[in-house]
């Protein structure tokens, strides 16, 4: 029994180790030297020059920096919150015997097959503020034009209703599936005590979900975090750093301006953000447990 | 025991065979470098191979890779190119990582405006004493784009063209609104008159649907164009003459910006956070549109647009447009049989820098190419080539991609984006963007 379990755990190290190989020598190892480089002025060429604290002192008093942080947190806890929300919902609609599920569950999954940069591309045609198909629409019920990409207080917004629209059917998926995994039985022996619908859903399906939830907005918030592609492809971080986030302006201070130092603690920050947050989150979810 | 780890060893064998099977499939042997002393003397018996980084971006990079074809298969220098095509955001890193590593490539192209920058650095050749011995010398060239390709007294790169801003126009709208395309705008009030007649509502539904003019709300464009009607007004440019202050904060500066801001909202010849005046002008939503000689490679595809070019008018004091140039330059790498290969490269080039012209647009720097009656017989090309003699170059300086950037944060960019959204007087913008400016350039 013993030598068989050893067996087991052997080849599948043996399996696994090629990933931890290349994981620790092109991810871990890279950015663990982030932390030292964060202390340094370096233009990539030359030696890195010792500057202490200097790269914090500056990012801190950077007016872009608080704004790529705002932005960054309005845009992880808004998108968080709403693709957990209606991930869940709609799973519990397609978890309902009606016609039509299995295409209604192929619609909402499809967009995630597309890349986020195909996505963010017909977006920002639809987009167009002029001539999009979108505003085209709005203009020939006599609505007024929306600035979607190009006005500072719409194109966060935007960025996150694309966001929303091409992941949500992942998060519906996932629940989908662990709402199937509830067992039965403890519906219908809530049923014979006289439970309703909704007594159901919160007594047995939100508990029984808990470990998904907090797997779906650890997820959640960990990627809306470090938000690039969308806002890469459709704004370029603009109009005037309104969809600038920390991980944009992480890309544009290191491949952009070569400023590595400047940007690892950039980074540092970012990191120490998320995991924080992962922190957070994982308390909570143990609070309630407890 | 072999059974178990029998897979494992059969994957790292077919790995071990897939990866000698695709390094076997080198075009061409590549040279061990020879001494120094026998590297000047002698021709390599065998071919050298060279790397090429084509980073001119799609769509026109595709004519490099033509030429670049055309080189392998008839050159007489023992030559083979092998090309690496990038964008140049990708390039500006990418040699920087490469030439720290020790494995830059042969041969790169450039923008003018990112040569301070790379020289600084240290990543690019010194080429003062190979040019005359490749046929580059003065004589032969314009003279802005061969002054470009030095830094203080030493030349750095081979100018291949130069691309200034002109005006586009639609040929057919221009007879619609009842204009002549044979005299396109030349002063600010015939480009305004034009600008408004071309500006209607086409369907009479109470919506603009065409305009007369395209302008982004942001990118490059916008600040280039606005940099062009500052050096409009006589002795006006962006940084003091030592380079170490900006000097755009003044009346002309604001009467640029401002008339820029009122093509949008006061004359409303511009649709309103344009994104893109490029797409319009194919789809012949906006009637005019100012761009560098490569936008012509997409209007050329497009059926049916009929268009024409024209000098930028000239809508204050004097003539002047901003230019860059796309040059070839060197790195570092101190193997003088492949400098040597990479120089013959670059004379193929240059001699048929009107391949590069015809195709992809960009203006020729070589005299007797510009003279040539093939780029006479170019008519599209002529405009760009009148602007030559009043083209300005960026100012040149160590930290271009700072203060010359196209982020969201660029300080050129927050000024145009800021004026062109509303959402700051060019007053304060242009204060605004001076503090910037200056802390960039004292840094």
């Amino acid at each position: 029994m013993f030598r068989k379990k050893r067996i087991n755990f052997g080849s599948a190290g043996w399996f696994l180790l090629p990933y931890f190989l290349v994981y620790f020598l092109f991810f871990f190892l890279p950015a663990i030297s982030i932390l030292p480089m964060s202390f340094t002025e370096w233009s990539i060429i030359g030696t890195p020059k010792f500057v202490g604290f200097a790269n914090f002192k500056s990012i801190f008093s950077n007016r872009f920096f608080v704004q790529a942080l705002s932005n960054t947190f309005v845009y992880t806890i808004l998108v968080t919150v709403i693709l957990t929300v209606l991930g869940l919902l709609l799973a519990i609609l397609l978890n309902q015997k009606l016609r039509g599920r299995v295409i209604a569950r192929t619609i909402i999954i499809m967009p995630y097959v597309i890349s986020s940069a195909v996505a963010g591309i017909l977006w920002k045609w639809m987009f167009e503020r002029n001539f999009g198909i979108i505003n085209t629409y709005l203009q020939q019920m006599g609505l007024p034009l929306v600035g979607w990409l190009s006005d500072p207080q719409i194109a966060l917004y935007s960025i996150i209703i694309v966001n929303i629209w091409w992941s949500v059917g992942f998060n519906t998926v996932t629940f989908l599936a662990a709402i199937q995994g509830i067992p039965d039985e403890l519906y219908q022996a809530a049923r014979v005590d006289g439970a309703s619908s909704f007594q159901c859903f919160k007594y047995i399906t939100i508990p029984q979900l808990k470990p998904i939830i907090l797997y779906i907005t650890v997820l959640c918030a960990a990627n809306s975090f470090q938000m690039f592609d969308e806002a890469y492809v459709l704004t370029q971080g603009g109009p005037l750093g309104s969809t600038t986030t920390l991980v944009y302006q992480i890309y544009t201070e290191a491949f952009k301006s070569f400023r590595i130092g400047y940007s690892s603690a950039l980074s540092v920050i970012t990191c120490a953000i998320i995991i924080l947050i992962t922190l957070f989150q994982m308390k909570i979810n143990k609070g309630e447990n407890a | 025991m072999l059974k178990k780890y029998g897979l494992l060893v059969s994957l790292i064998v077919l790995s071990l065979v897939l990866t000698s099977c695709a390094t076997s499939t080198e075009p061409v042997e590549t040279v061990d470098t020879p001494t120094e002393s026998e590297a000047v003397a002698e021709v390599p018996a065998e071919k050298t191979t060279i790397v090429f980084w084509n980073g001119v971006g799609a769509p026109e990079n595709v004519v490099l890779t033509e030429l670049v074809k055309e080189y392998n298969e008839t050159n007489q220098d023992n030559v083979y190119v092998e090309e690496v095509i990038l964008d140049w955001s990708t390039l500006y890193s990418k040699i920087l990582l490469d030439f720290e590593t020790g494995t830059p490539p042969d041969i790169m192209t450039i923008q003018q405006s990112g040569l301070y920058q790379n020289v600084d650095l240290g990543v690019l050749a010194d080429l003062t004493n190979l040019m005359p011995e490749y046929g580059f010398v003065k004589e032969d060239f314009i003279e802005s784009a061969w002054n470009g390709s030095f830094i203080g007294d030493q030349q750095y790169a081979i100018p291949f063209d130069l691309h200034p801003l002109a005006l586009y126009y639609n040929v057919d709208l221009f007879k619609d609104a009842g204009l002549d395309p044979e005299n396109p705008p030349a002063t600010m009030d015939e480009f305004l008159e034009a600008a408004q007649k071309l500006t209607v509502d086409t369907n009479e539904d109470g919506n603009i649907d065409q305009y007369g003019f395209g302008l982004a709300y942001s990118g490059g464009i916008p600040f280039r164009t606005w940099m062009s009607l500052l050096w409009q007004h006589e002795g006006e440019d962006i940084l003091n003459e030592s380079k170490t202050e900006a000097a755009f904060n003044t009346e002309a500066g604001l009467e640029s910006l401002e008339f820029l801001q009122d093509l949008v909202y006061e004359y409303k010849v511009v649709p309103e956070q344009e994104q893109s005046p490029d797409d319009d002008f194919m789809k012949g939503i906006v009637a005019m549109m100012i761009s560098g000689p490569w936008s012509q490679f997409d209007f050329n595809t497009v059926d049916g647009l009929e268009y024409a070019t024209a000098p930028l008018p000239v809508f204050y004091d004097q003539p002047a447009a901003w230019a860059d140039s796309h040059m070839l330059a060197l790195p570092n790498t101190n193997d003088d049989v492949r400098m040597a290969a990479a120089m013959s490269f670059a004379s193929f080039l240059s001699d048929n820098s009107l391949t590069w012209t015809q195709k992809a647009g960009h203006l020729p720097v070589k005299l007797s190419v510009l003279e040539s009656d093939e780029f006479k017989a170019l008519e599209k090309s002529q405009a760009f080539a009148v602007t030559l003699p009043d083209a300005h170059y960026y100012p040149s300086i160590k930290n271009e991609s700072l203060v010359f950037g196209r982020d969201s944060n660029s300080p050129f960019v927050v000024l145009v984006e800021s004026t062109l959204l509303n959402s700051m007087t060019p007053k304060d913008a242009l204060a605004e963007v001076e503090i910037m400016v200056n802390e960039l350039l004292a840094q």
